[in-house]
């Protein structure tokens, strides 16, 4: 099973700069878009989280066993480092003397929206986004991994059969029936 | 908001429509994945490069060492941190939506009241919910809200809007976002994450803020606002009002059986940022005279003050800040 991704691995392994070209371009771009659903973090942490998870994986990949898809694999990586990173993140050291705080003054800015993003646009997304995040965690999680990996990150069926190890037939019947359950599961409100 | 939401019972596209719009998003443009791939063909280039074959084993040796030493760190670092799995405190309500924990993306459990709430774990709140800090304090969650536990002293804001209320006395808590940390000087704040912005509006007391470009305070009656970009922005805000109606509405329940009217009309104050003034020396001493009977379970401090003075000689009326008590004439 995952006989390409193995095949991938090895001529990396041999330092086929090729195979690291294909590796990159299938994966980077969806690791950052997975990791971009959990996290609210900027896209310039995005980005050092996906490269750190590309790196790591790259100094791993002789423990590449094969027994799951590659990008089952530096899925769980980067869930990894963004556990750290979040954790990081939480214990920023602190260093400043309070009592010199509190005597200093106030600074008052004038208060800037944001340039790049309607605040109401964001707002409906991010709506939007709990919604579909509660409608797929009510399913099955085989369903909810199915249509993460077709609709979010764009894997084509046949790609989805081989990561599930399953015919191209039995794959395009599962994504049938969890398309049936998302619909059955859609809320028929949306959420204030 | 619901002008986009397309009918799903039609055909497929409508839900091809609906995951790839939740689920589809893209944070990196070609620049920066072109950044990214010189950097990692780098390390790829040192590591499997054909360069790389004549100094493999030592530099195995040196990542075997490098991963005992790491795991020796670790765990003694893991021995020194048992508080770390300690819970953050328990549900005390849950109103108007479930109280979500999730390990990961697809397994999740919801917390009903009396429920410890764990750790480093994601939490999502689809209502309104009400916790008790394990070490003092209430972290109220408004809907949508997405947070974690670091500890029972520190909670990780994601997304959402929290509120959190320490009596006095109560310990260090820090609340941290993208942005930084902020910690609480005997304190009613609100934070909140929208959009990469965090902000944060102090009703009492002060917050420490301290964030990538610098530690400063502020004070009650103030909001901030921190951009992705640092950049920090601040205006005056009232205490009370309409800003506030969703903390107020969360506000814990107060048992006024065999309690003295003057002790709930602090409460009453406390909850709505607001402070009493008494109009007259009787109503002052009714106020501190009368012990209350009954419950205003269910309801929000303004509707419980009404309910409580009706039975009362004393009458009230709220002006900005001010809650005015008198005596009926």
């Amino acid at each position: 099973m995952y006989q390409e991704d193995r095949q991938l691995v090895a001529r990396m392994l041999a330092g086929d700069a090729r195979a690291f070209d294909a590796f990159f371009a299938s994966y980077a771009r969806r690791l950052a878009a997975f990791a971009a659903r959990r996290t609210a973090f900027p896209a310039a942490s995005i980005e050092d989280l996906v490269q750190t998870t590309l790196i790591k994986a790259i100094r791993s990949l002789d423990r590449f066993r094969g027994e799951a898809a590659l990008f089952t694999w530096l899925c769980e990586i980067c869930r990894n480092e963004l556990i750290n990173m979040q954790r990081a993140a939480a214990r920023r050291p602190e260093h400043e003397d309070i009592d010199a705080l509190v005597e200093s003054d106030e600074t008052l800015l004038e208060l800037r929206a944001s340039d790049d993003t309607d605040p109401l646009c964001a707002l409906e997304m991010s709506s939007h986004r709990s919604v579909i995040a509660e409608t797929l965690n009510g399913l099955p999680e085989r369903y909810a991994r199915a249509l993460e990996w077709k609709y979010g990150d764009g894997f084509s069926v046949d790609e989805i059969a081989r990561m599930l190890g399953l015919t191209t037939i039995a794959a395009q019947s599962l994504l049938a029936r969890a398309r049936v359950a998302f619909k059955q599961s859609w809320p028929e409100e949306q959420p204030p | 908001m619901n002008e986009w939401r397309p009918d799903l019972r039609d055909d497929e596209d409508p839900v091809r429509s609906a995951l790839e719009l939740g689920l589809r998003r893209q944070p990196l443009d070609a620049v920066a994945l072109a950044r990214m791939h010189a950097r990692v063909r780098a390390e790829f280039d040192s590591l499997h490069g054909w360069r790389a074959g004549v100094r493999r084993w030592p530099r195995r040796l040196a990542a075997l060492a490098a991963v005992l030493a790491a795991f020796t760190v670790l765990a003694a670092v893991y021995l020194f941190q048992a508080e770390e799995g300690a819970p953050l405190g328990s549900v005390v309500r849950v109103e108007h939506g479930s109280l979500r924990t999730a390990t990961n993306l697809f397994r999740t459990h919801d917390l009903v009241p009396g429920a410890d709430v764990p750790s480093q774990e994601n939490i999502t709140s689809a209502g309104t919910s009400l916790i008790a800090l394990a070490h003092g304090g209430l972290l109220r969650v408004a809907p949508g809200a997405s947070l974690e536990g670091v500890g029972p002293n520190e909670v990780l804001l994601h997304s959402g809007h929290v509120f959190l209320d320490f009596p006095d006395g109560a310990g260090q808590f820090v609340l941290r976002t993208s942005a930084g940390s902020f910690e609480h000087i005997g304190t009613q704040f609100e934070a909140a994450v929208d959009g990469g912005n965090t902000r944060i509006r102090v009703r009492e007391g002060s917050v420490r803020m301290n964030t990538v470009a610098a530690v400063q305070l502020v004070n009650a009656g103030t909001e901030v606002v921190v951009s992705p970009a640092g950049a920090v922005a601040r205006r005056s805000l009232p205490t009370y009002g309409p800003d506030w109606a969703w903390v107020e509405a969360v506000a814990p329940e107060f048992e006024i059986e065999n309690r003295e009217l003057a002790e709930f009309l602090g409460w009453v104050a406390h909850e709505t940022g607001r402070h009493v003034e008494f109009a007259d020396d009787h109503a002052r001493d009714v106020a501190s005279h009368t012990r209350l009977h009954g419950s205003v379970h269910g309801l929000a401090p303004l509707a419980a003050l009404e309910q409580v003075l009706s039975t009362t000689s004393l009458a009230y009326e709220v002006h900005e800040e001010v809650i005015r008590v008198s005596s009926r004439r």
